[in-house]
């Protein structure tokens, strides 16, 4: 055998190892070695690699994988078969033929092809057009008929009572878990998203239940996942395409939250008959654990994590995005400090609000150190389109204006002046404060790019004139998509209270600008504030196309 | 926008996605495999990998080289995997990744061609050659469940399987050689 020969044959024994997770530290680091040393060994390696990738290609395989070995083993004959490979002569690559003696494919095998997949090969099947659906769901389950789920993400979470320690992106067979610290996100089988809280005791039955014993869980189930169920010692909910949560309390009771779509509750209390209920979007349940008793209760849509993003650190319980938290150099997902504002003029960030009257530019100015925010504008009264994006979007819509503003575009501020129906905003609920012939433009692809699991569905807020104005004067409210008029509010006054602004927003939505302007009759009484502004959030993640859509309410935020 | 403009967006996206993944994804596997070769391993990085191309497919450029962003990702996600596996005795140094990553790189284009060769050269393996990669490959099952199954010993699987490798290398690179010289 010759030194090249040798070598080959050396990387072709290893790489079997290394590839089946035989092989050993010493053997390894021999491999190592021999390929950082050795461009033939390197060149060889490569070739192993494709042609093991290609033998677990079902298109390559079929004449192979239509060849069931027999039930029962001719040992003597395998173990010849061994030797033989043993003693068989080294590989010649000299040779420019393939050897004549070599065996023609068996004509019978090649028929009645019985096809057995790898994991390599459901990966291929998994991605074919028909199988789209299933995607999310079964993409991570690695094979064995055991694996009811995969533990997809977790976040410190503490495992205790498992006969083995769930791992991030590995599968979870039938069986008692307790998750005594932390959150885990599990995808069963069949296509359901469940994410448990800690502390929690649950079951896994099936591909498509499970048993909660104890603590929180929120599910999300896609239209082909429907009637994924979670039992409970007082109830069972079966789903009907939706996301819902499960809270188990100390004494046994357990109430079910729909968030969207419907579910079916089914409790049996002692001797009595199965009674069923139907539970739903936005409606909540309690069963009592003793009685068995059911009882309609306020929904806690804020209760449940839902989503979780290990990685990024991020925990969701259906919060809308803030923009008023985005104004004042947030992520969206808290409060401002204290009362930050935007230059409209220059588009600098301050703590410090310039106030006093100042004339309107008619420039779009980029904001750089606000995440989220593409850019603001003040207008200076001329009849010109108003340029309200970085890409060049143009408004020409905004109609007589003073060509005047005064102070920056501020959130956060605690003056006790900003009040709508009653409501303080600044101390009870966010706002950005926006007087008249000013706007701001956000960037929803950023957002979209910052949050890629998340929708932005739609833009609400409850915008007005404070009733604390000084006049009655008349002012404007607009909202644009891309340079276009979504939404425009009539003429309102400090009279005029609180109005309702929701917009929807598509995917292909890039840029959202707020803006007001004085109604043609002065700044000074234009309080003008949108109150909460925010984007409501949906979920993409476990919805490949067929999957319910999940709306967030925008009631409330996690604070900072 | 209705919640079913949003679905059907939604699915013709997937759609894409899918029609893009299918013939692309043997290039980024190859890759993966190449610098973290312990096909169980190799198996979590790639599936984590898909899961962010599925996930950041809004931001792939349509018409431009799906392979290349994929290895990108992927790259990203062996280079987390070895941060992870840190202590691991069992992970290519640094220099040697490298060179790898780099030189694998024209091999992984010929992937298609190296398949459609590699198609042909199992047929010419003997019949028994055959079976131990139905049970290798078909089954999926480990060279120690092999050894267990056929009744021989785990080194003489090990050998026979290492050779079969060697003998389809062989086979391709000399009809390679053939095809490219007519």
């Amino acid at each position: 055998m010759t030194a090249y020969n040798e070598l080959l044959r050396e990387v072709a024994e290893l790489f079997s190892l290394s590839i089946g997770g035989d092989i050993g530290i010493e053997e390894f680091r021999r491999l190592e070695e021999l390929l950082h040393e050795n461009a033939s060994a390197r060149e060889y390696y490569y070739d192993l690699l494709l042609t093991a990738i290609g033998l677990n290609d079902i298109d390559v395989m079929p004449y192979l994988r239509a060849k069931e070995v027999s039930a029962g083993y001719d040992a003597a004959l395998w173990q010849a078969v061994a030797e033989s490979e043993r003693e068989a002569p080294s590989v010649h690559i000299e040779s420019t033929t393939i050897p004549a003696t070599e065996p023609q494919p068996d004509p019978a095998a090649v028929e009645n092809p019985k096809r057995t997949l790898s994991r390599f090969s459901i990966h291929a099947l998994l991605f074919s057009a028909a199988a789209v659906m299933l995607f999310t769901a079964m993409l991570f389950i690695p094979t064995g008929p055991s694996y009811v789920a995969i533990l997809t993400d977790s976040s410190d979470a503490e495992w205790i009572r498992a006969t083995e320690i769930p791992v991030t992106g590995r599968g979870l067979a039938r069986g008692e878990f307790a998750l005594a610290q932390g959150f885990a996100e599990i995808t069963f089988t069949d296509g359901a998203i469940v994410v448990i809280e800690a502390p929690a005791v649950f079951e896994l039955e099936s591909p498509g239940s499970m048993f909660l014993s104890s603590g929180k869980a929120s599910a999300v189930v896609p239209e082909y996942a429907r009637g994924f169920t979670i039992n409970t010692f007082s109830g069972t909910i079966v789903d009907l395409g939706t996301e819902f949560g499960v809270r188990i309390e100390g004494n046994g009771s357990c109430s079910l939250h729909m968030f969207s779509g419907q579910a079916r509750l089914i409790t049996a209390a002692g001797n009595k008959a199965a009674t069923r209920y139907l539970v739903d979007t936005n409606e909540a349940r309690r069963v009592c654990g003793i009685t068995g008793q059911v009882e309609a209760i306020r929904i806690d849509d804020k209760a449940f994590v839902r989503y979780i993003d290990s990685q990024r650190g991020f925990l969701w319980r259906g919060e809308s995005l803030s923009l008023a938290d985005v104004v004042g150099g947030g992520d969206g997902f808290g409060v401002p400090p204290g009362e930050t504002g935007i230059d409209p003029a220059s588009g600098e960030l301050c703590s410090r609000i310039l106030r006093q009257e100042r004339p309107g530019t008619g420039q779009y100015v980029p904001v750089a150190d606000v995440l989220h925010v593409d850019g603001v504008f003040s207008l200076n009264g001329q009849a010109e389109p108003m340029k309200v994006s970085s890409a060049g979007h143009e408004f020409g819509g905004f109609g007589p204006n003073g060509g005047t503003f005064y102070t920056d575009i501020t959130t956060g501020g605690k003056d006790r002046k900003s009040v709508l129906d009653g409501v303080e905003y600044g101390v009870e609920e966010a706002y950005i404060y926006m007087r008249p012939n000013m706007g701001i433009t956000f960037d929803l692809d950023n957002i979209k790019k910052d949050l890629p699991e998340f929708q932005c569905s739609s833009f609400i807020a409850r915008i007005g004139c404070s009733s604390k104005s000084t006049g009655a004067s008349v002012s404007h409210f607009w909202v644009l998509v891309d340079g276009v008029l979504r939404w425009k509010s009539g003429d309102i006054t400090r009279d005029s209270g609180g109005v309702d602004v929701n917009v929807k927003l598509n995917n292909t939505d890039r840029f959202l600008t707020l803006a007001t302007t004085d109604g043609g009759d002065g700044w000074e009484d234009d309080w003008c504030l949108y109150g909460n502004p925010e984007l409501k959030l949906e979920l993409r993640k476990g919805k490949p196309g067929a999957g319910q859509l999940i709306t967030a309410d925008a009631s409330s935020r996690r604070q900072r | 926008m209705t919640e079913h403009d949003y679905h059907t967006d939604r699915d013709r996206q997937d759609g894409v996605f899918m029609s893009l993944l299918v013939p692309n994804q043997r290039g980024i596997w190859a890759f993966i495999l190449c610098l973290v070769p312990n096909k169980a391993d190799a198996e979590d990085i790639l599936q984590e990998t898909l899961l962010e191309l599925w996930r950041k497919f809004d931001t792939f450029e349509i018409g431009t080289d799906f392979v290349a962003w994929g290895v990108t990702i992927a790259k990203y996600k062996v280079y987390e995997y070895r941060r992870k596996s840190k202590g691991s005795k069992l992970q290519f140094r640094d220099e040697l990744v490298q060179l790898l990553e780099t030189e694998s790189e024209q091999h992984r284009k010929n992937i298609s061609l190296y398949t459609d060769v590699l198609r042909r050269c199992t047929q010419k393996l003997t019949s028994k050659e055959q079976e131990l990669l139905q049970l290798k490959h078909g089954q999926d099952l480990t060279l120690e469940k092999i050894a267990k199954r056929t009744g021989i010993s785990f080194q003489a699987v090990h050998k026979a399987i290492s050779r079969i490798y060697a003998k389809l290398v062989w086979c391709i690179r000399l009809t390679l050689r053939e095809e490219q010289a007519i």
